[in-house]
């Protein structure tokens, strides 16, 4: 991908709310053409993605992850790339190397499946550290060095990454700094007996094994949906509401370490793009109780002696949900002059 | 949840059983406890010969030593100290007790909850009527917080009324609940027009947390949702 192209992105306009929730909507029923049911978690990934965020999909296999992922880079119109972790992957598989060209006697870089728009990293945790913390730093910092020399990551850039939540042999877990860097932790679940069938009698009808989806936009049109996330106002109500409740995870006694203020952060983005595939261009504290299972949940550190028990990320979240106050009803503004909208900080 | 509230019990129970017991060792002595009316041993003993046998320099037995009673301070001592665990462990026993015959009311209140839930429309009959009877007692100062003042601070004290009235009828709003969620819980149990419930959330969201301009058009909008609520439940306007 050629340096313009990696910028063009950053130059397109935020899309008007109206057309971005629109367009939202069409990328989710696309992708619900391939993968049946499961609206509320692709949602999720697509607000993740929104958000500029990075997701990890914690679930069994054969649930459609990858069909999923796939599904988002074509209704996207993304670069899709799909890496499987295995135990002998090395860094350098992922970020590309150089090679030397025999015909112009120099070396030229080879650029590795990181560089593309949405990539799939299946089975993250099955790789060694020192592969994950390339795949991680290269999602943090948008770009990728190898031999000395600095290589941007093509704009958007996301990663879908899954696990698998049972076989834990031979693995290695993410630790909690790393899982710190996906926006959202997702699951998919089993279908229902109807969703499963219907997937069933997809497969018949379709007389094919592959799934296409149409492209509903492409990478400067994703661009746009995230200009115009940016946008998306937050009432000083509802962010101190996303710091309370990350602080409350701190705090809680199931909890060994609570979400960072990174899983704050996370939580009003998150929630900013929740709003807008909602069709709002504000959020309200509903938006972020949606939103908030999926990006504290793999923040928290249940306490060792609670493995064995029902402890988990996410019932600590649901704790909390239940008990930090939602912002007050009563808000009051001051009266405005004709034409002037009242600002923040006056309320 | 259940479980471990089990387990727990039963642990509590085992450790005032062994408090007991070795506070009723305490008492008795290693004398009695350990020497005192046990199965009957032989006393047919075996002797073996040895070059020297002891001699009793000072007139005294082994035995006379280890049956001489401790002074007096000791055993009032010790029987304080046993009596004090003894009280700890009944008060153990009982607090235990307590706990167990508390959570079998709780567990029943549960279950009879359930079981009228179930079966009996009154309980819901109570409710909606609550909820009218509060709407209705409130209805002029709602729609008169309304139409008076900024309409984005109007609208914003109209669902407050809401929520005042919800309290009233017994379904305050907790803390860390959202305003949909309580109008969710309000309409589980009120007859009203949830169309007209949804719109006036909207506005009120809207005026609440947006930055959007919220005038007239708004303020009128939110005028209809809440005549269309009123004629539904059953509220004179």
């Amino acid at each position: 991908m050629s340096d313009a192209a990696r910028d063009t992105p950053t130059t397109v306009p935020p899309l008007s709310n109206e057309e971005a929730t629109r367009l939202a909507a069409e990328v989710l029923d696309r992708v619900g053409q391939a993968v049946v049911g499961k609206r509320p978690a692709l949602a999720l990934v697509l607000a993740a993605v929104l958000a500029k965020g990075h997701v990890l999909i914690e679930d069994f296999p054969g649930l459609g992850k990858t069909l999923a992922a796939r599904s988002f880079a074509q209704a996207l119109g993304l670069d899709f790339a799909r890496a499987q972790f295995t135990p002998d992957l090395l860094p350098a598989d992922l970020t590309g190397s150089y090679v030397y060209d025999q015909r112009t006697s120099e070396f030229s870089f080879r650029p590795g499946p990181l560089f593309a728009g949405l990539l799939l990293a299946d089975e993250i945790n099955r790789t060694p550290p020192k592969t994950q913390a390339a795949l991680l730093e290269a999602m943090q910092e948008g770009q990728v060095t190898v031999e000395g020399e600095t290589h941007p990551l093509p704009r958007p850039f996301h990663v879908l990454a899954t696990a698998n939540p049972v076989e834990y042999e031979g693995t290695y877990p993410l630790p909690e700094a790393q899982l710190d860097r996906f926006l959202m932790r997702v699951d998919f679940g089993y279908p229902s007996a109807d969703e499963e069938y219907d997937v069933v009698a997809r497969r018949v009808a379709r007389q094919r094994e592959e799934v296409v989806v149409e492209p509903v936009t492409d990478a400067a049109g994703l661009a746009g949906l995230q200009a115009a996330v940016e946008r998306v106002q937050v009432d000083e109500s509802v962010g101190r509401y996303c710091v309370a409740l990350a602080a409350a995870t701190r705090g809680h006694a199931e909890a060994l370490t609570g979400a960072s203020p990174r899983g704050s952060l996370g939580l009003v983005l998150a929630a900013r793009a929740w709003a807008l595939v909602r069709g709002r261009d504000y959020v309200v504290p509903e938006d972020v109780k949606a939103v908030a299972r999926a990006v504290l949940g793999h923040r928290v550190t249940v306490r060792p002696e609670l493995w064995m028990t029902s402890a988990s990320g996410p019932r600590i979240i649901d704790s909390v949900l239940a008990s930090v106050p939602t912002p007050q009803t009563l808000e009051r503004r001051d009266l405005q002059p004709q034409g002037a909208g009242p600002g923040p900080g006056q309320r | 949840m259940r479980r471990p509230a089990v387990v727990a019990a039963l642990a509590v129970t085992g450790a005032c059983v062994l408090v007991v017991l070795v506070a009723w060792a305490a008492l008795l002595g290693p004398q009695e406890v350990f020497t005192g009316d046990g199965p009957q041993i032989s006393r047919e003993t075996t002797t073996t010969a040895t070059d020297e046998a002891p001699v009793d320099t000072a007139g005294t037995t082994r035995d006379d030593i280890e049956q001489s009673d401790p002074p007096t301070w000791v055993r009032v001592l010790l029987n304080l100290v046993g009596g004090a665990v003894q009280l700890f462990a009944l008060a153990g026993m009982a607090y235990v007790a307590w706990l167990v015959v508390r959570r079998v009311r709780t567990a029943l209140a549960l279950r009879r909850t359930r079981e009228e839930a179930a079966t009996g429309d009154f309980e819901a009959l109570d409710d909606r009527q609550r909820v009218a009877a509060a709407m209705a007692q409130d209805a002029d100062a709602q729609a008169r917080a309304l139409r008076q003042g900024e309409p984005r601070n109007a609208i914003v004290e109209c669902w407050h009324r809401f929520e005042l009235q919800a309290e009233r009828a017994g379904l305050a709003r907790r803390e860390w609940e959202t305003s949909s969620e309580l109008a969710l819980r309000m309409l589980d149990v009120a007859e009203v027009d949830r169309g007209a419930v949804t719109r006036l959330l909207e506005l009120y969201r809207e005026a609440r947390f947006s930055e959007h301009e919220v005038g007239e058009p708004q303020r009128q909008a939110a005028l209809d949702a809440l005549a269309r609520i009123r004629v539904r439940s059953g509220v004179a306007s």
